[in-house]
């Protein structure tokens, strides 16, 4: 006797939000365990939280005024009618503190991975527009015998200049990029590059490792008060404009150029005009500042 | 994780740190080099020689992840290492020959091998990723074992030293393909029934 299968209810569940992470510091997916929220912009109450699937992607499912988009077909149809029209704000944060923090703005529903804002920084951050950039915390442990870059930053009016993104690049190695924390730190893994007039094909006396040292361009992009605290927005971030670190406390000359000396931390640090001693912090002016 | 030639770079990357820590004034004549069995039969006048005498499956992870590139894609679980080397010394008197082997040993007092310093001898500057570093230890092996690797090169047997490379990781370039990401899930709940 042959059989067949009727069907007697079809349910279908569609992620009105889906979003992934890379980290920039480790130009690797980011790793796992973050705690992503999401709310209505009205009703900052209603936190649904995401969950994380084995392709590291965040989704959410009972978001509140999106029943109709979880329970629809997911086909052209319905996205063709159904524009991202909800506003919700997406909080990242990470309870390891392996990466800072920090919020987001879209309209939900999204068909397919939520893509990011165009931003002159983006192509140096992630593989592609699907992947939203996590930024180390300066406290986290970079393994390996790596150059570390660290810096405190404070602005031109006496606060610390937080949220501001860094970018530090040796010659022959792509550019590193880190973020300030709420106090200004910033630490960015800076890989040495290859040792100079080195090697076996060198025919002089050759340099030890431990002697090598190897210039570092450095950029801070900043713009005073343009990021929220203590939660700032990525897209604020990411459109920041490009600021002037100064190598001394009279403003006498960019300090965009550092040595990074094998084995040894660079710290970035201005000096006192004065008194000619290094201070504990990088100056840094505002992108359109007056002064 | 490497490109295939990490297992040359390696090695060249160990003389190399070696011949930027000897004294040149001492040791001006030194020469520094990778070596095959053959090249025991008619061995440098004074020098450091690096023979790559073991390649060993790394098995302290068997189960590596597959890797997503920096373009996002997945590629297969890469083939990890551990590469096994006798290090010799060479010169014409044993005091010598004897200081250029501390020399050395005292250069690879380094264990870890940064990205640069594995990439700098070429052709290819991008063997290994700027965050890959290589770990070196030295290697105590037994003089049985030592008497079976120096088989090639009797009766020209020196004072030698083992050193092990471990956990390189030749990554692969084949692509795994992955399954689209599922937006929507469909759920049928139905019975059997007959034709």
């Amino acid at each position: 006797m042959s059989t067949q299968v009727v069907v007697l209810e079809e349910v279908t569940l569609t992620a009105p939000f889906g979003v992934r992470f890379w980290d920039v510091s480790a130009n690797s997916p980011a790793g796992g365990g973050l705690l992503v929220t999401a709310y209505p912009n009205s009703y900052h109450e209603l936190l649904t939280t995401a969950t994380e699937s084995p392709s590291s992607v965040y989704s959410f499912s009972g978001l509140p005024g999106l029943r109709r988009a979880e329970n629809s077909a997911g086909d052209n149809a319905f996205w063709s009618v159904n524009p991202p029209i909800c506003p919700y704000t997406i909080q990242v944060r990470d309870l390891q503190e392996r990466y800072l923090p920090y919020s987001f703005s879209a309209l939900l529903p999204v068909r397919g991975l939520f893509g990011l804002w165009s931003s002159p920084l983006l192509s140096a951050l992630t593989p592609d527009s699907t992947w939203l950039p996590l930024f180390s915390t300066p406290a986290r442990p970079i393994p390996g015998p790596t150059g570390m870059v660290h810096a405190q930053l404070q602005d031109t009016f006496g606060g610390f200049a937080a949220w501001a993104i860094v970018t530090v690049q040796a010659q022959g190695l792509p550019l590193r990029t880190g973020l300030s924390d709420e106090r200004g730190e910033v630490s960015i893994a800076q890989p040495y590059p290859e040792p100079s007039g080195s090697g076996l094909a060198s025919p002089l006396s050759n340099p030890k490792l431990s002697d090598q040292s190897w210039l570092v361009e450095v950029a801070v992009f900043y713009t005073a008060g343009k990021v929220d605290q203590p939660l700032p927005e990525l897209d604020q971030i990411l459109h920041q404009n490009k600021a002037v670190a100064w190598r001394d406390t009279a403003h006498t000359s960019p300090a965009n150029q550092f040595t990074l000396q094998f084995g040894q931390d660079l710290v970035l640090r201005s000096t006192d005009s004065t008194s000619g001693r290094e201070l504990p912090v990088l100056l840094v002016m505002p992108a359109g500042s007056p002064l | 994780m490497a490109s295939a030639n990490a297992i040359a770079a390696t090695g060249q990357a160990i003389l190399t740190l070696i011949a930027d820590a000897v004294p040149h004034d001492e040791f001006p004549n030194a020469q520094f080099e990778l070596y095959q069995a053959k090249d025991f039969q008619n061995p440098m006048e004074e020098g450091i020689s690096l023979y790559l005498y073991r390649i060993t499956p790394a098995g302290e992870i068997r189960n590596y992840p597959s890797r997503i590139g920096p373009d996002g894609k997945r590629y297969r679980q890469p083939l990890t290492i551990n590469l096994h080397y006798l290090l010799s010394a060479w010169a014409r008197e044993a005091a010598k020959q004897q200081r250029l082997m501390g020399w050395a040993m005292s250069a690879l007092d380094t264990p870890i091998l940064s990205a640069g310093l594995l990439n700098q001898n070429g052709p290819e500057h991008d063997t290994f990723h700027p965050d890959e570093t290589v770990d070196l230890t030295m290697e105590t092996i037994s003089i049985y074992d030592m008497g079976a690797i120096w088989d090639v090169a009797k009766p020209f047997t020196q004072p030698s030293v083992c050193y092990v490379a471990r956990m390189i990781a030749v990554e692969s370039q084949i692509e795994v393909p992955a399954g689209a990401l599922v937006q929507t899930r469909v759920q049928r709940t139905g019975k059997v029934v007959p034709a």
